[in-house]
């Protein structure tokens, strides 16, 4: 109620203050008996709207006095409008105060708006989590959750704490952590994230990590850590804050005193120009436009990245971005999908492809490399593991086992050669499995990584937002390397790469230019946290990717770096219209307020109003637009 | 130690940056950041023995600001 009494009785104040700036405009000077307008009927109705208006800004000013803090952006709006009284112009002080108040309005508003772009990924801080310790049911808040405490997550609910499935079957709705739309299916002994909805019946879950180590205290973490890593331009802001009121403050009591003493200091209209000069002065010397909107365009732009599913660490990385020119990718799992496919099956002469794949198969049977997981493309049902006998993994060759008490090899050429079986080298571009059975050599199987079908539009998009060189890492040899590269479309790449060759080649690459790094962030940890950015996809689960990132992208999409370096283009044009903006008109007007017999000198009062809080208005309001151009994209 | 907190009951910009300036003042206190918009306030200071001061800080700056230790 109050509010609405609040928002009626500004509107109503601004109405009255634009109809007697007109009154004051036409009629100021007309003589009503002994006095005039402006004495008679503008003064008492100032006076009163102004009393009303003003009468909370007076509380706040006396208890920030109180408080010692005398300098402070209320507090000085009033002594310039009681400035304004003295000299006579009494519009402009319920000017000052009513448009000081409906400019807090808007800045509310726009502050609200604002952290709205950033609650949506806020909204998966979990405010309890029901533990089930001795199956009693009790409602505790996150940060009292030990590890090893069981506790319940209901139909609907998010699990607030990282855990394994101690009882219970259900799916999960991952989309919120990893993008991934299909839910999940969990049982007993299932690992899962916290982030996640359970959209099944109740589970019952161990925790496995504190509240703070989980990945969805880890995720917002990234995202409101913001603050401990900020851009150069918020950096200059904090830092213009603090000297520019004092100066402003100083200059104006020297403009109310030194002019009107060299001039004539027996003449009080001399006095009157330069008081009004003054209050313009104190009127302008809030920095508010700057230190709320370039903080703000960061803030937006972090929380809409995070909409797009990217995780950015700080505002800093916002910047750098804008200056990107080089962009690494690793290879397996980051341009290609990771998930090795059979693309040819080679028996020779006398062998089916069938027989040759169940042989494969069998041969692959207990291994979890990427290769095995091909070949076997989830079909152990159909073999019976009794006729396999003395598994053996060799190391940088293949697998040799016995099966139906004959001996059976899989693997590369070396495997073959060093157990003098005959055989034909395959050249070939792909990863080649040969098969050999019985001490015959039955033919080859050629397996590929499959290129991610958003890799090749992303690196050419790359290019067109002005990166200059994409290069692409591989462990993997050059053949196999050659044809990714050239199907991808990358600029350069480097293969035979052990890890720590990575991080060389990668220091090298960007000695000269902002380079971001982009791997699966597995075990990329090491170039992750080389490079000027480090971009972590598709692996929010571990707890490398979160702490050794600078971005997080949480699903597998190449082209997000494409929408951050668009967003962060924009950010860094709307950061600097605003600083140029907003000092350009508050220095301006500044500069005119000084100039001696401006035929616009009496109205210079309202000038300083707009470039006190019309600026910030405008400049609050184009940080904002950032939020609304990504909405437009979508 | 690094410590962050959620606060509220600060309404502009400006006051943020001002509040920041009086925690820094605080003995042991190494350095302050305070993000407005993110109403967090992120510490490093020697140890917890600060938290009592930064509260009275916090709680005697303009109407009261309430703070609420999240690390």
């Amino acid at each position: 109620m109050k509010k609405k009494f609040d928002f009626i009785s500004l509107i109503l104040a601004t109405i009255v203050t634009i109809v007697l700036l007109i009154v004051h405009i036409i009629y100021g000077d007309v003589s009503l008996g002994i006095n005039t307008v402006n004495n008679l009927v503008i003064l008492p109705i100032s006076l009163l709207f102004y009393l009303l208006v003003s009468y909370d800004l007076f509380i706040e000013s006396f208890k920030k006095i109180r408080h010692k803090q005398f300098f402070d952006e209320v507090t000085l709006s009033l002594i310039a409008t009681i400035a304004a009284f003295a000299i006579g112009e009494y519009v402009e002080a319920l000017a000052v105060v009513v448009f000081f108040q409906v400019g807090e309005r808007f800045e509310k508003y726009a502050v609200d708006k604002s952290r709205n772009s950033i609650k949506s990924i806020l909204d998966l801080r979990p405010d309890k989590v029901t533990l089930y310790n001795d199956e009693i049911e009790k409602v505790v808040e996150p940060f009292d959750v030990n590890i090893g405490d069981l506790f319940i997550v209901k139909s609907g609910e998010r699990v607030p704490i990282d855990g394994v499935v101690i009882e219970g079957k259900s799916s999960l709705d991952t989309s919120s952590i990893t993008g991934e739309s299909v839910p999940r299916s969990v049982k007993e002994n299932d690992e899962i994230l916290s982030g996640t909805i359970n959209i099944g019946s109740p589970l019952v879950i161990k925790a496995t990590k504190e509240f703070y180590n989980s990945t969805v205290s880890k995720m917002l973490d990234l995202v409101e850590n913001a603050s401990s890593q900020k851009a150069n331009s918020e950096k200059f802001i904090t830092k213009f804050a603090k000297i520019y009121t004092p100066i402003v403050i100083s200059l104006a009591v020297l403009v109310a005193i030194i002019p009107p003493l060299i001039i004539n200091y027996s003449d009080p209209s001399v006095w009157s120009n330069y008081i009004r000069t003054a209050a313009s002065f104190l009127v302008i010397s809030c920095p508010c436009a700057l230190v709320l909107s370039v903080p703000m365009s960061y803030f937006v732009t972090l929380g809409e990245a995070s909409k797009q599913k990217v995780l950015i660490k700080g505002s800093t990385f916002i910047d750098k971005f804008t200056k990107l020119k080089n962009i690494v990718l690793d290879k397996t799992g980051t341009i290609t999908k990771g998930n090795f496919v059979v693309t040819s099956i080679n028996p020779v002469e006398g062998t089916s492809k069938d027989e040759l794949l169940k042989l494969a198969k069998y041969g692959e049977y207990y291994s979890n490399h990427p290769i095995a997981h091909a070949v076997l493309n989830n079909d152990k049902e159909s073999l019976n593991k009794d006729l396999l006998k003395d598994y053996q993994e060799i190391d940088g060759q293949g697998v040799k086992v016995e099966y139906e008490s004959s001996t059976l090899l899989i693997g590369n050429s070396k495997l073959l050669s060093s157990n003098n079986i005959e055989f034909n080298k395959v050249d070939s571009p792909f990863t080649i499995l040969y098969v050999a059975y019985k001490g015959k050599y039955l033919g080859y199987i050629e397996i590929k990584d499959e290129i991610k079908e958003s890799s090749k539009l992303a690196i050419a998009n790359y290019h067109k937002n002005g990166v200059k060189k994409v290069i692409m890492l591989t462990g993997d040899n050059q053949n196999i390397a050659k044809v990714i590269a050239q199907d991808a479309g990358v600029d350069e790449f480097h293969a035979n790469l052990l890890p720590l060759d990575k991080t060389n080649k990668l220091k090298e690459i960007q000695q000269n230019a902002t380079t971001a790094f982009i791997g699966d962030g597995v075990n990329d940890a090491p170039s992750l946290t080389t490079s000027d950015i480090g971009i972590s996809m598709g692996g929010i689960g571990s707890d490398i990717t979160i702490d050794s990132s600078d971005v997080v992208i949480m699903d597998d999409d190449l082209n997000r770096v494409n929408d951050v370096i668009k967003m962060s283009k924009r950010n860094k044009l709307v950061v600097y219209e605003n600083i140029i903006f907003a000092l350009a008109v508050k220095i301006g007007v500044m500069i005119l307020s000084l100039i001696p017999n401006l035929p616009i000198a009496s109205y210079i009062m309202w000038f300083a109003i707009f470039a006190d809080v019309g600026v910030t208005v405008i400049c609050v309001f184009n940080s904002l637009r950032l939020a609304l151009h990504v909405k437009k994209q979508n | 130690m690094k410590m962050v907190f959620k606060f509220d009951g600060i309404d502009c910009a400006v006051c943020a940056l001002k509040l920041e300036e009086k925690i820094k003042k605080i003995p042991n206190v190494n350095s302050c950041s305070i993000n407005f918009l993110a109403q967090r306030i992120e510490i490093d200071a020697l140890d917890k023995s600060i938290i009592d001061e930064l509260t009275a800080t916090c709680s005697s700056f303009e109407d009261g600001v309430s703070i609420k230790r999240i690390k």
